[in-house]
């Protein structure tokens, strides 16, 4: 998202709609990771919402749902402001919106599943700043976060780290996940509700 | 070439071409008897008795054998 567009702006203010209860996109407990892809992984004949389409995608190999992910948090974004000293009335230049750094905890994973989210990495991190691969989030009630109109909503650089052994007796281990995100990921974002369990479901033993 | 297979879905009325492994991936993916799901729609092949697809055995005649 360009911040400075379009230039010359509007002459008249874009209106602010009336908010009438509190979006809440709830604990994310698994995620679903893709490629980017020409076509979109869902369309009007094979909607978000069935499961037929999941099974479609999902069978293409071009599209994996994790196992349930622990302590999921992507901050809010700041902004990027330069100098001040110089600038008139020592006002910083405002450059950007920052990027964001999605966490989360793989706990209990096997050695097989730390692999293969592992595998996922080359997609994301083509060059700096160049990705391939998109996430979608699924909540505790079952709904899909997703961008609007694209679905897939493009992340960088995922990382997989090796697991934690922990000194107290009978913990569980986990192994941290992360991946960032551009400034104006969330400006399209919405659920959906998909007809069927698919926390249940997917990933397919 | 890589064969395609083609899949139907009555309940979204759409129909999928895949590879022999994608129809396959999709089949188990889906489970057994499931509820509005993908099924065979294409003539060259079949399923097994393990419900895996494969291609269709041609029927020899037998007549015509002997």
């Amino acid at each position: 998202m360009n911040l400075f567009l379009p230039c010359p702006p509007s002459a008249t203010l874009t209106p602010i709609a009336k908010k009438v209860c509190d979006k809440r996109f709830n604990q994310v407990v698994k995620l679903v990771f893709g490629i980017i892809g020409t076509d979109k992984p869902f369309a009007v004949g094979t909607p978000i919402t069935a499961k037929a389409s999941w099974d479609a995608l999902l069978a293409l190999d071009t599209a994996v749902v994790t196992n349930y992910v622990e302590n999921f948090v992507i901050p809010g974004s700041d902004s990027i402001e330069e100098g001040g000293e110089t600038n008139i009335n020592r006002m910083p230049e405002l450059i950007d919106g920052a990027n964001v750094q999605a966490t989360w905890n793989n706990r209990g994973i096997t050695a097989a599943i730390q692999l293969a989210m592992k595998k996922l990495t080359i997609y994301s991190a083509i060059m700096p700043g160049v990705s391939e691969l998109g996430f979608m989030a699924i909540n505790v009630d079952g709904d899909v976060i997703h961008d609007t109109t694209e679905y897939w909503i493009p992340v960088f650089n995922l990382f997989t780290g090796d697991i934690d052994i922990k000194a107290e007796k009978g913990k569980a281990n986990g192994a941290m996940g992360k991946f960032s995100l551009l400034y104006g990921w969330s400006d399209n974002i919405t659920t959906s509700t998909p007809a069927f369990k698919i926390l249940n479901t997917y990933p397919a033993a | 070439m890589e064969s395609k297979v083609k899949l139907r879905c009555e309940h979204l009325d759409t129909e999928l071409t895949l590879t022999l492994d994608q129809a396959n991936r999709l089949l188990k993916i889906q489970g057994k008897d499931p509820k509005d799901g993908w099924s065979l729609n294409d003539d060259k092949y079949q399923l097994n008795e393990h419900g895996v697809i494969i291609r269709r055995i041609k029927s020899t005649n037998s007549r015509a054998a002997q």
